[in-house]
């Protein structure tokens, strides 16, 4: 089927114009993506990637169209230099090509042909089939469990920060505090230093 | 042992030669060698090999595509180059490359190849060529996956320039070794790879592969083939086929069968095609001495002698006493048959296979259509009758695929659903024609001209053909009373080996009248159609697309997954958005998550995969690949209709085990969706001080956009430099434990016997 192909390639063409955007605030929205984006290009779309298995505050995942694969190209090798924020700091957002498989309206892949098959509990496969079983779901159990610790290390990251801010705001403020009554001053002239006005 | 012999052997890997090639050099004092043992590690001619260099951060890539020792005892490969992208970085300029693709050096000059001593061989490297060239047996998504590297361009050392195009030679070196080896391909992932042009490149391939095996004195070599099948090809599928042959153990349902299914595969394309070219190229033998009229007969022979086997398979399906029918055959020595024998438990092989491919009507269509096309170019008579008795006898087997013959392959292949239809008649023109070639057969017969064996005993075969033929239609009429049919076939065995096999067809006409009453009940118009015909093979394979209905999930066949009929999608309503329904079905617990799928599938594909395992309308979604997502387990959530459907589904899939391609059996467990805890306002890693935030809100408002790239003198710079060495951290988690699970995964799955 001639069209289905071209209609895979042209797909396929997308996947390459596309960027995988994630660590993303789940606040922002499609119009903050797309301004963020038009800064260092044109973005054709944006699409969430919805995260049905994940908590909710879960960091959140687009995929951003450009105008062609080597705007998309660009941004991408930018974006692993230079932190990029988007609406709020300091956690960068991360920038990765699109795959395929991101894609919910993907079509399908021209030519292949699904066969299944019924195994009987007395087939020699069966006993391994189910240990395979076993094993995908515990794989996914894994995979979830790291998720976890991830955000668990997130967190923790987000927390340092906090403190670390913390601390040097109320050292700014200090400083500013002792600006603002004088103190500064007052101390300069006891010691007699020079202090140009901040 | 003294210590510095024992420091050598720890130094001195172990070394072994394996397969001599020829001797060459001027003083014929080289040795060539096709194989080697290193390290315990083995090595063959075309393999792709990491070699050590030193200073080199990371291992050349190479092919090896010489071996040898010269008199000096001393070990060379030489080696055809890979190169790494970052080798030719300079001109490859802004084009994509993939992370693990490697270029293949062609042109001449240096670079190309080099001379080595074979101790620099470091290991062993799996590169695949995923060339879309048709001549590339086109290795499956795993196999990618698995691959080290990959490579499908060229690079072109004397011009320096890539190219995608290979020709017949590259670099020196026939293009057949730049590609896959054929043989990792054949019996691995059809369904994957189904696409017909691959397959055919295949085919094409194997039939080469074949023609080189059985090119001299065909028959002869026919004959060894058959009976060391282990020799040929897969092993295990042949000896076991031919095992049940001799026992007469003709549990067709019996689960070797099954496993040797999967494997053949591939192989019974081959096998059935070699009995196309053991006619081709039998024929010419004939030809000069019989001329034109012989040219048709062996392969009558031979087809007939397929149709009978066939036939008994299938009566054999249909749970009546086969071995009647085994010795009945066996008893005719005065023919001297032996020849005939092995052809026909060889044929054996195939049509069983083909069966337990069931699924696969395509493939039988493909066939099918093979021998019309043949047909068509005049090569032989005797194809038709092959397209008759093989096409539709296959079909009735895979019963329980649903649609395999009608909507199913129309939309398949080209949409038309009528193309039953119009092969039906086809069909019945070529067994018109059949008494014909019966004529001649006698007519060879009296005048004596056949020699061997294998022709005395095909006219035999040959009037089996037409008589079968003949009686078709009598057949499917006598199959309203079974029991009948089955004394009659025994009667006919007993006696008569020439109509033997008429009796055996009209059992499986009965088989196939059975499975159209069945149908009856299911499908008037599929039954009109079949009634229409009148000819037994037609009614079962209209039967089948009826009868998939209820014969669901018969336990150990392989059905193919189509496209399903749109059913009862209403258009009345606007769908609710996904996330809402998700979320009603998740608390309805009509909601069921699906591991381990090909994580390519669409949501659509899912869909059709439960219709056709479950008899189960739904909707699906794959979930969407993330950064984090498993690349090896494709997860999908699929809403059903009832609470009962979800349940049934899920424990269908836990107690039994449905297994899907590339070896993956489906996972299903309930949907359970994060409880959803308030609206969150902050995110993890946007600094939350209120002061702070008030400052950035004003910031926000002030600036043109909303995001910016953090310059590199301030807080927030180095705060994120914290979050990116985070993010590729866990991406190294992530990575790491994927790729164990992928070991581990790919252990068990090395397990499974019938891949």
């Amino acid at each position: 089927m001639g069209s289905s192909s071209e209609e895979y390639a042209a797909f396929r063409e997308k996947v390459r114009r596309t960027i995988y955007v994630d660590n993303m605030s789940p606040l922002v929205t499609e119009s903050v993506v797309k301004a963020s984006f038009n800064q260092f290009g044109n973005v054709s779309s944006v699409q969430f990637i919805p995260t049905y298995l994940e908590p909710k505050t879960m960091a959140r995942a687009a995929l951003v169209e450009m105008e062609d694969s080597k705007q998309a190209r660009d941004i991408i090798a930018d974006m692993e230099t230079h932190p990029l924020m988007i609406l709020g700091m300091p956690r960068p957002v991360r920038a990765r090509p699109a795959e395929i498989e991101m894609f919910d309206d993907r079509p399908r892949k021209p030519g292949r042909r699904i066969q299944c098959r019924w195994l009987e509990p007395k087939d020699p496969d069966f006993e391994v089939a189910q240990k395979i079983k076993q094993v995908v779901n515990r794989h996914a159990a894994e995979a979830s469990f790291l998720l976890e610790q991830q955000l668990a290390h997130e967190a923790k990251l987000a927390n340092q920060q906090v403190e670390t801010l913390k601390a040097n705001y109320k050292k700014f403020r200090l400083i500013d505090g002792l600006n603002e009554d004088g103190a500064v001053k007052r101390l300069a002239e006891f010691y007699k230093m020079p202090v140009s006005d901040p | 042992m003294p210590p510095s012999a024992e420091l050598e052997s720890l130094e001195e890997p172990q070394f072994n030669w394996g397969k001599k090639r020829g001797r060459g050099g001027k003083l014929k004092n080289v040795q060539f060698y096709e194989s080697f043992t290193y390290d315990e590690v083995d090595y063959t001619l075309h393999d792709c090999v990491y070699m050590y260099v030193q200073d080199e951060p990371v291992p050349y890539i190479g092919k090896l595509v010489k071996i040898w020792e010269d008199a000096s005892e001393s070990k060379k490969v030489k080696i055809h180059w890979f190169f790494r992208p970052s080798e030719i970085s300079y001109y490859l300029r802004d084009m994509e490359v993939a992370e693990n693709e490697l270029f293949f050096a062609t042109g001449e000059g240096t670079g190309l190849a080099n001379i080595n001593p074979l101790e620099a061989v470091a290991g062993k490297c799996d590169v695949v060529c995923i060339s879309s060239d048709s001549r590339n047996p086109q290795p499956s998504v795993e196999e990618i996956q698995m691959a080290d590297y990959v490579f499908y361009r060229l690079f072109d050392v004397k011009n320096c320039l890539i190219l995608d195009k290979m020709d017949d030679k590259v670099g020196g070196l026939d293009v057949e070794f730049v590609f896959n080896r054929k043989e990792n391909y054949n019996s691995l992932d059809i369904p994957k790879l189904g696409s017909k042009n691959t397959e055919d490149g295949r085919n094409a391939m194997v039939c080469r592969e074949i023609m080189k095996l059985g090119d001299p004195h065909t028959p002869e070599v026919l004959k060894t083939r058959v009976t060391d099948g282990n020799k040929l090809a897969d092993p295990n599928s042949v000896d076991q086929l031919k095992t049940r042959e001799s026992d007469g153990n003709y549990d067709l349902m019996n689960k070797e069968r099954e496993k040797s299914a999967r494997k053949s595969s591939s192989l019974d394309n081959s096998s059935f095609k070699s009995s196309k070219l053991d006619d081709s190229s039998k024929s010419p033998k004939h030809e000069d001495k019989s001329g034109d009229q012989i040219l048709t007969f062996p392969g009558n022979g031979i087809k007939s002698a397929v149709t009978s086997v066939i036939s008994s398979d299938a009566k054999s399906k249909s749970g009546h006493d086969k071995n009647t029918v085994g010795p009945g055959e066996n008893a005719k020595p005065a023919e001297s048959l032996s020849a005939l024998d092995e052809r026909l438990s060889k044929a054996n092989v195939f049509p069983s296979k083909e069966e337990m491919k069931s699924g696969d009507h395509q493939h039988s269509f493909g066939t099918g259509k093979d021998s019309e096309l043949i047909y068509n170019s005049s090569a032989s008579r005797e194809r038709p009758s092959n397209t008759n008795v093989v096409l539709p006898e296959l079909k009735p087997k895979s019963g329980h695929v649903r649609n395999s013959v009608g909507p199913g392959r129309a939309a398949k292949l080209d949409g038309d659903p009528c193309d039953l239809e119009r092969k039906a008649p086809k069909a019945s023109d070529f067994s018109k024609e059949r008494p014909c070639v019966h004529d001649i057969g006698h007519e060879k017969d009296s005048a004596g001209h056949r020699k061997d064996a294998k022709s005395a005993a095909n006219p035999r075969a040959l009037d089996e053909g037409p008589s079968k033929k003949a009686k078709v239609d009598n057949s499917f009429m006598s199959s309203e009373d079974e029991n009948n049919t089955i004394q009659k076939s025994e009667k006919y065995v007993g006696s008569d080996a020439k109509k033997l096999p008429t009796a055996v067809a009209s059992t499986e006409d009965k088989t196939k009248s059975r499975l159209a009453k069945e149908s009856i009940g299911m499908d008037k118009c599929h039954t009109k159609e079949a009634t229409k015909f009148s000819s037994g093979n037609l009614s079962k394979s209209c039967a089948v697309a009826s009868t998939s209905k209820n014969g669901g999930k018969v336990e150990g066949q392989t059905f193919e997954v189509t496209r399903r009929p749109v059913v009862g999608k209403s258009t009345w309503f606007r769908e609710l958005p996904w996330e809402e329904r998700v979320q009603d079905s998740h608390d309805q617990g009509t909601l069921v998550l699906l591991r381990n799928l090909d994580p390519e599938y669409t949501s659509g594909e899912v869909e059709d995969i439960i219709w056709h395992a479950f008899d189960e309308n739904c909707t699906a979604k794959m979930i969407q690949r993330t950064a984090v997502s498993s690349p090896h387990s494709g997860q999908a959530f699929v809403i059903f209709k009832t609470k009962d459907a979800a349940e049934r589904v899920i424990r269908k899939l836990n107690d039994g085990c449905l297994m899907l391609p590339n070896r993956r059996p489906l996972v299903g467990c309930h949907g359970v969706l994060p409880r959803v805890s308030g609206r969150q306002t902050s995110f993890t890693g946007h600094l939350a001080i209120d002061d702070v935030r008030r400052q950035i809100q004003r910031d926000m408002k002030d600036a043109v956009s909303t995001s910016h790239y953090s310059q590199t003198n301030t807080i927030e710079y180095e705060m994120a430099m914290d979050w990116c060495l985070l993010q590729s951290r866990s991406d190294l988690w992530w990575k790491k434990l994927y790729e164990v699970q992928r070991e581990q995964l790919r252990k068990l799955r090395a397990n499974l016997k019938s891949y």
